[in-house]
């Protein structure tokens, strides 16, 4: 009876005490992220933002949790704390791109240089922002791939972000014949320009001469367009331009090459 | 000492019930305040917070049909503060259960329509202070028709939930 009194005084109750701080704890913890995401989202933060911020407090309570309940069974935590501090030396050069994945995402909330559903250009990916998570921002291409790019590398690379301004200039080259008349060519592309529902009065579109190809003259057409409606606006512009010149009888050329034949005396 | 006696007034023993009171006063004031919130089921929050807001468009319909609403500006405006008030706490409530769903095309205009609620009742004062109040009966049937709507979108939504809860077990 003694045997099984000490059992329970020294195994028996703190286990279950731990239990009741794990089981309970989990609920509170759960209910504090509820109010803590209709907190952050009625703050208006980015909802990839929120997510992160949500993770970060999560993951800091749980960790606090089980440090909690390993003090509970008499578990020294400054003994584990010691312990890891020795070991930060080692486990920080192993986790060196994870933590620095960790501390280059929340510079990256705090810099918000995107936010979700922007269409961003990160090294060699370009594609819409999904999420930002803990150790990955999520990218959507165009052609629906999930791309994860690390925290550290996001930050490390320059971020070209084509949603940040609600307005983008946009160029667009036309090639015509050396035998058509400048003039009468600008006044066609410039009349398209203007003509397109899309493309923003101001600033003024521009169409001016470029320089000469080898089988061409080069004009350049700058029109100003909301960036929500740049591609619809760059496809549908390219093939108004070019067709509004083939139907009023402006060539468009194709490489040419002339060939001359040289007689040699004699031959 | 009898052993249940030895049990009951060991330290550890009285540690554990010590915790297990702590962390259940700690459980239900974490419940105590999402309810609150109501965060705990955020559908019905948001349809009891419409069921308000309706009440306070028609205490503003009450003050615009008045025949001394336009000496009564002040009270009217006071009481689209609290339209204001309401509409965006409704619709916070339909943020958070959005940010979770996003694709749930009944709540999202469920969303709409609340959000459009302070306008309708700023463009009435602002027609009472200008012009007086005829035709503002119409335009506020039509604001009860639509909260009546977003009402209904919730319903719709909060089936939809009960069951795909049904399908996934």
């Amino acid at each position: 009876m003694d045997t099984f009194i000490a059992f329970l005084d020294n195994v028996g109750f703190p286990v279950l005490t731990v239990l009741v701080q794990f089981f309970f704890g989990y609920l509170i913890i759960g209910n504090i992220s509820k109010q803590l995401k209709v907190l952050l989202v009625a703050s208006r933060m980015d909802n990839s933002l929120v997510n992160f911020v949500l993770t970060l407090v999560k993951f800091g309570l749980f960790l606090g949790l089980i440090l909690w309940c390993l003090s509970t069974l008499n578990i020294p935590i400054t003994g584990i704390v010691s312990a890891i501090s020795a070991a930060t030396l080692a486990i920080g050069l192993a986790l060196k791109d994870i933590l620095s994945s960790v501390a280059n995402g929340i510079m990256l909330v705090i810099n918000c240089p995107f936010k979700q559903g922007d269409y961003v250009e990160i090294g060699s990916v370009s594609g819409s922002i999904k999420e930002l998570k803990l150790l990955h921002t999520v990218l959507t291409t165009p052609d629906n791939r999930q791309v994860m790019i690390p925290n550290s590398q996001v930050f490390a690379t320059a971020i070209t972000n084509y949603s940040s301004n609600k307005v983008r200039r946009m160029d667009l080259q036309i090639d015509v014949d050396y035998a058509e008349d400048p003039e009468n060519v600008k006044a066609i592309l410039m009349e398209v320009a203007k003509s397109h529902p899309m493309v923003l009065p101001e600033p003024n579109p521009v169409c001016h001469y470029n320089y000469s190809k080898d089988s061409a003259i080069n004009f350049f057409v700058r029109v100003w367009v909301k960036s929500s409606n740049y591609w619809t606006v760059n496809w549908d512009l390219n093939e108004q331009l070019t067709r509004t010149l083939m139907e009023k009888g402006v060539q468009i050329p194709f490489p040419q090459v002339t060939v001359s034949y040289r007689k040699e005396e004699g031959k | 000492m009898s052993a249940a006696e030895r049990i009951f007034s060991s330290v550890s023993f009285l540690v554990f019930l010590g915790t297990l009171i702590l962390m259940v006063i700690l459980y239900l004031i974490a419940r105590l305040i999402s309810a609150r919130v109501g965060v705990n089921d955020l559908l019905r929050t948001a349809d009891r917070r419409i069921t308000v807001l309706k009440r306070v468009v028609r205490k503003v319909r009450v003050l615009c049909t008045e025949p001394s609403a336009r000496e009564d500006l002040a009270a009217g405006v006071k009481v689209l503060k609290e339209v204001i008030r309401w509409q965006k706490r409704s619709s916070r409530i339909l943020a958070a259960y959005l940010f979770d769903d996003r694709e749930d095309k009944d709540v999202a205009g469920a969303k709409a329509i609340i959000d459009g609620v302070p306008n309708v009742c700023r463009e009435a004062i602002v027609n009472v202070a200008e012009h007086g109040n005829d035709n503002l009966n119409e335009k506020f049937d039509n604001l009860d028709k639509e909260i009546d709507r977003a009402r209904a979108l919730l319903v719709k939504a909060k089936k939809l939930d009960k069951k795909k809860e049904l399908l996934q077990l």
